[in-house]
């Protein structure tokens, strides 16, 4: 998406997105177009394997958070021994409305289906309009 | 230039990514926000430090909430369900760690930082008269970036964490500073003071790579980076927070 953003701006600077998208020597447009959606699918694929892996390490963050810690001797001396605090259960992402608790595992499941989902639609396009 | 089939079927995709995840679609990277925040917080208290997960009141909490867009810093009255923060101490000093507050610049203007640390006396200070748009310089600032279409970061991400700091601090630009006294120099790098010794500190943090030029650009100005730092490969969390650590000597 923000590819096609990047490229309809044309942005002329070394280091933009914008290079990819320039019209390349003998390209059709059905071409260029699969060279950019090839483009996009490895952004995609990069960007949702992430995020969905981001929500298991936070997972394990959260319960090595949750581990007692003696704190440091100096700490302890100035502060006596660490209070007991609740445990954490979650990290919510809030708009002031809604929340998202970004270790909710329905989340990485409706990432992944997307993933299968979008996978699905290349290879129809790819019968449809070979490239 | 007529858009071809291929093209309207692009398009429909996104449309698709953007519906099932917007804030991935926009970039806004809130699941690396928060990884990184916790996985700092668990190596701080690696390191002796004790971390707790407050509210604005700076009362303990088992969730941690945080702002999906830039948030002014809370009232301490905001209650429960406003962001919290992590709260540090080792002693002597105490530091706030927050996650997309909103700060004022000199220019007025606002400005998020994905993730700044402040002291923890200004921050609640702040907070119990009313909060707002953030005023005070933070010590270290973080903009963390989970995406990059090309693998490499656009440029303009640099640029912009550059133009920030410029509006919010513009101490952070100012190297070690000499004066001399009637044939005596005293250098700044020997005062303690953690503005005159390289703070406040800012950093991009990626899960890509950044240009060479961008590189270039951020060291020209004191500014650090992290790239290729993801879960698989988060060796450079234990270096930002001994960064942090410093700041509790």
């Amino acid at each position: 998406m923000r590819r096609i953003l990047a490229a309809e701006m044309a942005v002329e600077d070394e280091g933009s997105e914008a290079d990819d998208f320039r019209p390349q020597e003998g390209e059709t447009p059905d071409t260029r177009a699969w060279r950019q959606l090839r483009l996009l699918d490895d952004s995609v694929t990069r960007l949702l394997s992430l995020e969905a892996r981001l929500a298991g390490a936070l997972v394990d963050e959260i319960e090595s958070f949750n581990r007692p810690s003696d704190g440091s001797l100096f700490a302890r001396a100035i502060d006596g021994p660490d209070r007991p605090t609740p445990r954490l259960e979650g990290v919510l992402v809030s708009d002031g409305e809604q929340q998202t608790d970004l270790t909710d595992i329905q989340r990485v499941f409706r990432i992944n289906r997307f993933l299968g989902l979008w996978k699905q639609r290349l290879d129809q396009l790819q019968q449809e309009i070979p490239g | 230039m007529t858009p071809t089939k291929l093209d309207r079927a692009i398009a429909a995709a996104c449309q698709d990514l953007a519906a099932v995840a917007p804030d991935i679609a926009k970039g806004k990277g809130k699941a690396y926000e928060a990884w990184v925040l916790l996985a700092l917080a668990v190596r701080l208290k690696g390191r002796g430090a004790s971390v707790s997960v407050v509210d604005a009141a700076g009362i303990p909490v088992n969730q941690l909430i945080i702002p999906k867009n830039p948030a002014p810093m809370p009232a301490a009255n905001a209650g429960p369900t406003s962001p919290g923060h992590l709260l540090v101490n080792d002693g002597w000093a105490r530091l706030e760690i927050h996650s997309g507050i909103q700060y004022r610049g000199n220019s007025q203007a606002t400005h998020e930082l994905d993730i700044s640390v402040v002291l923890a006396s200004e921050g609640r200070a702040f907070r119990e008269s009313g909060g707002g748009p953030y005023t005070e310089a933070p010590l270290m600032a973080l903009e963390l970036k989970a995406y990059s279409d090309t693998g490499k970061l656009d440029q303009s991400i640099p640029r912009a964490l550059l133009g920030t700091m410029l509006d919010i601090d513009p101490s952070s630009f100012l190297g070690p500073i000499t004066l001399t006294f009637h044939g005596r120099q005293f250098s700044t790098e020997l005062l303690s003071e953690p503005y005159f010794t390289g703070w406040p500190v800012s950093a991009i943090v990626t899960s890509t790579e950044l240009y060479e030029n961008s590189k270039k650009l951020l060291q020209g100005h004191g500014s650090f980076w992290h790239e290729n730092l993801t879960p698989n490969n988060d060796q450079d969390l234990g270096q930002i927070a001994d960064k942090i650590l410093t700041l509790l000597l």
